[in-house]
């Protein structure tokens, strides 16, 4: 069983490090609108079409269970007692330099087992962003 | 010359990661990464060439499915 969760940032007008220092997080990869940047040594170099900051628990986080990579990130969002602060300087951000939230969701787990749900105090934390959620959810029985 | 493998917004079958020569679910990980550092949907099509090359519908290339593993 594989579980793990994104969280991205995107706008024409995004500045990664603007995004990393609120959230106090280095990010999985980040680009600018027209950056050029290698993803890999296999990759070719690529040039960013809109602005991007891209946090990945894949091999943050060794958990099998989905809720505690969903968990992660919403304490990027929510840090403890911090009383929505951090919350309130994204949302600024982002109306600021109209940028959009996405949260994915991955899982895979074996033929017949039950696929994952998203906590409603999950869903409901990360709609305050506001980030829409994603889910990419299979068993491996093809 | 690479060769397409794969050209269709779902998630690929296990014939695409046996060209590969990786697990399923390897490939399946390594997609959803790239399509989400790549500021894409899941629905969003990809084309998979048989080095491991993923380019977006346009052909403007992603990553490698290699450097994601």
């Amino acid at each position: 069983m594989r579980a793990f969760a994104t969280l991205r940032f995107a706008g024409d007008a995004l500045d990664p490090d603007e995004i990393s220092r609120v959230v106090k997080e280095q990010p999985t990869r980040a680009y600018r609108k027209g950056e050029r940047y290698r993803p890999g040594p296999r990759s070719p170099e690529v040039t960013g079409k809109t602005g991007v900051w891209y946090f990945s628990t894949r091999r943050k986080i060794q958990s099998k269970d989905l809720t505690d990579h969903l968990d992660a990130l919403v304490t990027l969002i929510f840090p403890f007692a911090d009383q929505d602060r951090r919350l309130k300087e994204l949302h600024d951000i982002m109306e600021r330099e109209n940028l959009q939230a996405h949260v994915t969701c991955f899982w895979r787990g074996p033929s017949g087992a039950n696929q994952p749900s998203i906590p409603s105090v999950v869903s409901g934390a990360l709609h305050r962003l506001p980030a829409d959620i994603e889910v990419d959810f299979a068993t491996e029985d093809r | 010359m690479a060769r397409i493998i794969w050209n269709r917004p779902e998630n690929p079958p296990k014939h695409v990661s046996d060209q590969l020569g990786i697990p399923h679910w390897q490939l399946g990980e390594a997609l959803h990464e790239i399509k989400h550092a790549g500021n894409l949907r899941a629905t969003d099509r990809v084309i998979i060439c048989d080095d491991g090359m993923v380019t977006d519908e346009y052909g403007d290339a992603l990553s490698n499915i290699y450097d994601e593993l």
